[in-house]
């Protein structure tokens, strides 16, 4: 293929993963499309059950025992992770690709000193000394921000506030400097300043570590915060992307999107009412189960799944139960 | 100026062990007035949201409802005027009761309506004044969607005929779309019923979309408080600018 103009960290192609709830199998995932380049920061936005954590956790391996992959490809550097057995993700996952997680109360292991959770991984693979592994632990808590980290690198997760445990995570996911990071609402669960300082830690990561960032986020504003590109899913599909996050904000192509920015109440500018989508998405057992039609090209960098005027009308309905 | 509902004077609140949540807060929120209470975690904004529902009874101060001065021992009437929403709507219903049960139990305990029948006929006005199909009354919160949920926690709040609510981070664990239809439903009650209501948050814009006016509040002191359109566009107070500069918002 000789199109690939920017060279993706991580690719998902036509990605589909079938729920088994007793004999039926469902559609969890239906064709998800995306790519991330490196320090690119992509935004994946969507409601709850929409599917995108679910798509992260399908790229790490980490997808529950009642859910497969049924049909698509997720790449890193060109090379297919879900193939070979399983032996290319081992690799890759916590070096080359790696995730932050929304809860770090429950993510970290609370009988683990901070520091030694950050780098027990990379120390094993690189064989650093206990001493070694140490003072890359005081690098990384630096690194994101902690002061004084000689201090909080003997601390336990509870003696840390919310801010600073969302730290140690991202601190932990640096650690191996990987290619991409996976971010799963890093900060639905903290404070609008602390959220405000997380989210600048990221943007700095981005550009210091080169890394591609995939966020993902219900809230429309945080990725607008500081994401390059946006994709929005709806009931297990892609229903619209940018590699331009403001051209995709300023003049969104699907009636889904355009119902999804009307939710979204706002600090500046006039104040209108809400668009509130009080009936949501088709839960799993009522989804089509037909295949996801193929995304079209509208504008450069731009795709945008097929609608009909009968799904403008579902999305632009007002609020009803 | 409107008739004043709720004035809290010179509200101070310690903790056992002398943790000072609330210093000397004045506040006061006029009849058909939604007034927005902002701060970050741990500010005392929940702490002054339940001194004024009345589950937080050792404080010093003056509270005063409808002209009347309200004390920790309330009358039935005042505990039934001032009524409160949570948070957590996964949290704060009983996942084994149906929606009715739910509401029935307590019209039953504050003596509302005159017989099952006058109270079922209650209940489907309740679902109907909260968005929600009359069918969910007998369903239970397990099987709902969390805006459901929060809807149902609303009604159950209603039910007593209430004329003040203190919503406590009403759309906190609730997807940006969901909370959006929560939003206008709080708006509604306003515009439909003349509900007086405190709105905590420490969402900015969803505060901006809803309050007449704002009280900032950091650690237990309000800092600043002024019509919606003077915070945002004006912001006196060091804290309200950065918490104005902290908040995400669509380009």
């Amino acid at each position: 293929m000789q199109q690939a103009i920017k060279a993706d960290a991580l690719q998902i192609e036509g990605l589909s993963v079938a729920a088994q709830i007793g004999e039926k199998s469902y559609k969890a995932l239906d064709g998800v499309t995306l790519s991330v380049a490196r320090g690119e920061a992509r935004g994946l936005v969507g409601e709850s059950g929409s599917g995108k954590s679910l798509t992260l956790r399908a790229v790490m391996g980490l997808l529950p025992a009642n859910l497969t992959v049924t049909a698509g490809a997720i790449r890193f550097d060109g090379r297919d992770l879900l193939g070979d057995g399983g032996k290319l993700l081992h690799e890759v996952r916590g070096t080359g690709i790696s995730m932050v997680f929304q809860e770090p109360a429950v993510a970290l292991n609370p009988v683990m000193k901070v520091g030694r959770q950050i780098v027990d991984g990379v120390a094993w693979r690189r064989g650093l000394s206990g001493r070694q592994a140490k003072e890359l632990a005081v690098e990384l808590l630096a690194q994101v921000g902690i002061k004084d980290p000689a201090r909080w690198v003997d601390a336990y997760p509870h003696q840390l506030s919310g801010g600073m445990r969302q730290r140690v995570m991202i601190a932990s996911a640096i650690a191996s400097k990987p290619d991409v990071i996976l971010c799963d609402e890093p900060t639905t669960a903290l404070d609008v300043t602390i959220q405000a300082q997380i989210l600048a830690l990221f943007k700095a990561l981005k550009t210091d570590l080169g890394a591609g960032l995939l966020y993902v986020t219900h809230d429309l504003s945080v990725v607008a915060e500081f994401c390059d590109s946006l994709t929005v899913m709806y009931a297990g599909r892609t229903v619209e992307q940018s590699d331009d996050l403001g051209a995709l904000i300023a003049s969104p192509a699907h009636p889904y999107t355009r119902s999804l920015l009307a939710a979204v109440p706002r600090i500046r500018g006039p104040i209108r009412r809400l668009r509130g989508l009080s009936s949501s998405a088709p839960s799993l057992t009522e989804r089509d189960q037909k295949p996801a039609p193929a995304l079209v090209a509208c504008g450069p960098g731009r795709q945008v799944a097929p609608f009909t005027a009968e799904d403008e009308r579902f999305f632009a309905r007002d609020e009803e139960v | 100026m409107t008739r004043n509902e709720l004035v809290a004077e010179g509200l101070s609140v310690t903790f056992p062990g002398g943790m000072q949540a609330l210093r000397n807060v004045d506040i006061r929120v006029g009849a058909g007035e939604i007034v927005g209470l902002v701060g970050e975690s741990g500010s005392g904004k929940s702490t002054l949201g339940r001194v004024i529902v009345g589950l937080q009874n050792s404080y010093s101060g003056a509270l005063r409802f409808a002209d009347e001065a309200l004390t920790p021992r309330r009358t039935r009437p005042q505990r039934c005027a001032i009524q409160m929403v949570f948070q957590d709507p996964y949290a704060s219903l009983d996942p084994r009761m149906t929606v009715w049960q739910l509401i029935h139990e307590l019209m039953v305990v504050h003596r509302i309506g005159t017989g099952r029948e006058d109270r079922r006929q209650r209940c489907e006005d309740l679902m109907r004044r909260v968005h929600l199909p009359g069918a969910l009354l007998d369903s239970r919160p397990t099987s709902m969607s969390g805006g459901q949920r929060q809807r149902v926690a609303i009604a159950r709040a209603l039910a007593v005929n209430p004329r003040f609510l203190v919503a406590d981070e009403p759309t906190a664990a609730l997807d940006v779309s969901v909370q959006a239809g929560i939003i206008n439903l709080f708006a509604d009650l306003r515009q439909e019923m003349g509900l007086s209501q405190l709105f905590i948050s420490h969402n900015l814009a969803v505060v901006r979309s809803l309050c007449d006016r704002v009280a900032v509040i950091y650690r237990g002191e309000i800092v600043e408080m002024a019509p919606t359109g003077a915070i945002f566009d004006a912001p006196q107070h060091d804290y309200t600018r950065q918490l104005l500069a902290a908040a995400p918002d669509l380009p």
